[in-house]
């Protein structure tokens, strides 16, 4: 599932997004720049790029060079296994989040401008598996049953085109 | 009849991955119309715009490393779908032992409290006859009923059923 907006907070004047949740803690809290502002929220995808500070925040840059995505992975697993366990291109940068144990996992990826998100994941115990694609325009693209993209790419040599 | 050789069209199917689109037809259809697997269709099969697939047709089955099943045209294979209709069905086995088989369940209903059809999808070399063992449950607390059907190459059946062993 693709997140279109996330309401924006201030803290001291500074703004900033919190997702996910983790007992009363919100999993990710990530400050972010005011021009990427609009009508209180962020919209995703946005032009720019998370970098981590020396202390470990995070903070969401305006960057013309990148753009940042935000999938969900609903009904996730419990077991413990990654639920998001490879995303593509491997230059993507990832800082996944969850809610309660078992319900939804999350990311926001950041990618260099024009670059198509892969996101491999799995769920329900692992025997469910999937690709969710996110586009450079922000069209999102969800299938169960299929592993990877290599695992695409084998089929579309065979089927052809 | 005791078995149905499905010559239905399969209506394509397409999973569309950005740029990616890659035609496919379900096979089966158990708990809740689910099919039990997907067959990936080569656009060979799909030139002038088609946009279903009848069997039995001239093609074989290739499976990739991750266990996926896609159809390609080929000239020296066929594929047949072939269905046993009852309330509980079994295909036992597949002769020519050389012939691929990939099974498949047809839920009359939902969950399958209505019956549930077994079928395969066999590939065979072309102009071989195939002879399919199978056995039907027709009633409840009655021994099911076994048989054999032979297809010719034609398409045309012969079917017998086999004497009780008891």
């Amino acid at each position: 599932m693709k997140i279109e907006k996330i309401a924006v907070k201030h803290k001291d004047k500074f703004p900033y997004i919190e997702i996910g949740r983790f007992g009363s803690k919100p999993s990710l809290l990530v400050w972010v720049s005011g021009r990427l502002i609009r009508d209180g929220h962020i919209f995703f995808p946005v032009k720019g790029r998370i970098v981590k500070t020396e202390k470990g925040s995070f903070v969401l840059k305006a960057s013309d060079d990148y753009i940042t995505h935000c999938v969900e992975i609903v009904d996730a697993n419990r077991n413990g296994l990654p639920v998001i366990w490879k995303v593509e291109p491997p230059m993507a940068e990832v800082y996944e989040y969850t809610y309660a144990p078992g319900t939804t996992t999350g990311a926001l990826i950041s990618v260099p401008s024009g670059e198509t998100v892969w996101v491999c994941w799995r769920k329900g115990g692992g025997w469910q598996e999937g690709i969710s694609v996110i586009t450079p325009e922000g069209k999102y693209y969800e299938v169960e049953g299929l592993k990877d993209r290599e695992e695409v790419e084998e089929i579309r040599r065979l089927v052809g085109g | 009849m005791y078995i149905k050789l499905d010559n239905e069209f399969s209506l394509v199917q397409t999973v569309k991955l950005g740029e990616v689109v890659l035609p496919y037809i379900g096979i089966g259809a158990e708990g809740h119309g689910a099919p039990s697997f997907r067959l990936w269709v080569s656009r060979l099969l799909l030139a002038e715009g088609r946009k279903s697939i009848s069997f039995p047709i001239n093609a074989t089955i290739v499976k990739t490393g991750g266990g996926h099943l896609v159809l390609v045209p080929s000239e020296t294979h066929r594929v047949l779908k072939v269905v046993v209709p009852s309330r509980r069905s079994k295909i036992l086995s597949v002769q020519p032992t050389t012939a691929e088989v990939y099974p498949f369940k047809v839920y009359q209903s939902p969950c399958g409290s209505l019956g549930v059809w077994a079928g395969a999808l066999i590939v065979v070399p072309v102009g071989k006859a195939v002879r399919v063992e199978w056995e039907r449950l027709i009633k409840k607390f009655r021994p099911p009923v076994r048989g054999i059907s032979i297809i010719y190459p034609d398409n045309t059946m012969h079917e017998e059923v086999l004497p009780d062993e008891d």
